[in-house]
């Protein structure tokens, strides 16, 4: 396997700079996968998460790009949000859609592919979900924890937690009701009352009357829903093949489930061959321990080896 | 000015690296940037870039790169112990050395672990004539424990309840096996070596002029007397406190600048910029 550094332009003019991994073999594989950066953590993703799967695929005949979207990482350009939250809204808008384009033209006339495979994490897999419904080239999309709301500071997101969700802080509250420090926090004001409340609120409710479904909620409720995702899935999963991978304690699984899963499973079930949803048990949103990023990296080779003919 | 990424060899690994170049041919210096450890540098990676920029329209070269084991070096994350975090800064030094005049004055800066780092290194470069310390680690036996909380965390997330403690966890790396924290793998050298480092032990041996910048929220200025004693221990050694969020870990603003410490920063640098 051998690495080079690249730069490439965008739509804008401005310079993306990337790592290319060229597998071993004389023949690599036809379709090149490009792994789009999660958010701020640029190309390399949370602990090398992408250096380490962009191996890993090289190392299966893949030929990989990572790269830097315009603004983050070694890239040109700027980020101008001065809120986390609210560059993460503008990531799960589609922000970084033509910088994937961008990197699909240059691979295209680098190496004479014509189509993709996008794969990345959170706001990596978010943009590929939302390139894919826009750009025929993509062939299939690897998805690790997908986030289907839109996140922002004027979104108080407390507001629409999910019954998984309540249930995760529940388990986390209640592990840490013997410890003096999550104690000092919750007298000295730092603590999340807001969320608090709810979980308490969430358990209270259950126990004296019935929950209203998620459909109901979101009829009674303008929400935080990414309103892109329902169309942009469906439009990849009619005709291409989608992975889904999710951390079993990452907290955006229960809110695909809840908030995209079941108000469309009728779409999901219409297109079931081609879209396949993993599960690692016990993994966090960037599945941290080595046995949950491999069991990830696993799911992924398995499912390129049997699911997408390259 | 000019961004170009490129691999040079390390002693076994090909380590990546950007340069930045002023487009005058002026050059006012050069600077090596030293990443922090771990999540830090993903963390702060935006402020490193927009630093060498600021230092490039001003005139001065910057080489930033990555240790083996991380960003986009060859390695895995156990390889990254300090003293082969040392050895990929004389590496990069040398490369920094053969892209610019000869005679031009160098620098290091460093940030947290990078700051720790970039002080050790200056200790036997003998043509670094400034060191840049941004809140830099003075005791690596904290720091690692710190390190080792951050398994403990993962293990109470998972488990509700720590079932390999710090004991545990050491005895683990003794016997040959790797710590994860926070997703990257610490060996028993890599902890060992971090522990025994300790910037406040004696005076510095650097002649080199020197900032220690300690970065903390007004309302709470954590470790000053440590930092002007620190700072005291150079021959021309300056401490300042910079008004900023800890951007080195994740909080709610978006960190792609530091306006205040790259204030401090400049401030300081200024004379000898212009005076080269």
């Amino acid at each position: 396997m051998r690495c080079e550094a690249v730069t490439f332009s965008n739509r804008d003019g401005l310079r993306l700079f990337g790592i290319v991994h060229l597998p071993q073999t004389r023949r690599p594989r036809s379709v090149p996968v490009i792994l789009l950066s999660p958010g701020i953590k640029s190309r390399v993703a949370p602990h090398r998460l992408y250096v380490k799967l962009a191996r890993h695929l090289a190392s299966l005949g893949f030929i990989v790009l990572r790269f830097d979207f315009a603004g983050l990482g070694d890239s040109e350009g700027s980020v101008r949000e001065t809120a986390m939250a609210d560059f993460y809204g503008t990531v799960q808008s589609g922000r970084y859609v033509d910088d994937t384009r961008a990197a699909m033209d240059w691979m295209q006339r680098e190496y004479g592919t014509s189509k993709f495979i996008l794969a990345g994490l959170c706001g990596g897999a978010i943009t590929g979900l939302l390139a894919g419904a826009r750009d025929a080239r993509v062939d299939a999309l690897i998805a690790l924890g997908l986030p289907v709301l839109l996140d922002s500071r004027d979104i108080d997101s407390t507001r629409y937690l999910t019954v998984g969700e309540l249930k995760q802080w529940r388990e986390g509250y209640k592990s840490k009701l013997a410890d003096p420090k999550s104690w000092l926090r919750l007298l000295t004001l730092r603590s999340n009352y807001r969320v608090i409340f709810r979980a308490i609120a969430d358990w209270w409710n259950k126990r004296s009357s019935p929950r209203p479904t998620t459909a109901q909620r979101l009829q009674q409720d303008v929400d935080n829903f990414n309103p892109l995702v329902p169309k942009a899935f469906e439009a990849m999963v009619a005709n291409r093949r989608v992975l889904l991978v999710f951390g079993e304690a990452d907290r955006l699984f229960p809110i695909y489930d809840e908030r995209l899963a079941r108000p469309y499973s009728a779409m999901l079930k219409r297109h079931a061959d081609r879209l396949k949803l993993q599960v690692v048990p016990g993994a966090n949103h960037t599945f941290s321990l080595k046995g949950w990023e491999e069991a990830m990296r696993g799911h992924v080779e398995a499912w390129l080896e049997t699911h997408v003919r390259v | 000015m000019t961004e170009t990424p490129f691999f040079f060899p390390g002693r076994d690994r090909e380590l990546f690296a950007v340069l930045h170049e002023p487009t005058s041919t002026s050059a006012g210096g050069a600077f090596l940037f030293c990443a922090p450890y771990g999540e830090e540098k993903l963390w702060t990676h935006l402020v490193y870039v927009s630093f060498a920029r600021e230092l490039a329209r001003r005139g001065l070269t910057v080489l930033r790169f990555d240790y083996r084991g991380s960003g986009d070096s060859e390695g895995d994350s156990e390889e990254a112990t300090p003293d082969a975090c040392l050895e990929d800064i004389r590496n990069a030094l040398g490369v920094l050395r053969e892209r610019c005049a000869a005679g031009v004055s160098l620098g290091l800066l460093g940030l947290r672990f990078g700051a720790t780092l970039a002080a050790l290194a200056a200790e036997t470069e003998d043509d670094v004539r400034q060191v840049v310390l941004w809140h830099p680690i003075l005791r690596g036996a904290p720091y690692a424990q710190e390190l080792l909380r951050m398994n403990l965390a993962t293990q109470i997330a998972q488990y509700r309840e720590v079932r390999e403690d710090r004991d545990v966890l050491v005895k683990a790396m003794k016997d040959g096996r790797t710590v994860n924290v926070d997703g990257y793998e610490m060996s028993l050298a890599g902890y060992e070596q971090m522990g025994a480092i300790d910037l406040l032990a004696s005076p510095r041996r650097s002649g080199a002029r020197c900032l220690v910048a300690e970065v903390a929220p007004r309302s709470r200025p954590a470790a000053g007397a440590d930092i002007a004693r620190f700072a005291a221990l150079y021959a021309e050694g300056t401490a300042v406190l910079s008004v900023e969020e800890p951007f080195w870990k994740e909080i709610k603003p978006l960190y792609a600048r530091a306006e205040r410490l790259f204030a401090d920063t400049l401030g300081w640098m200024e004379p000898v910029s212009h005076a080269v």
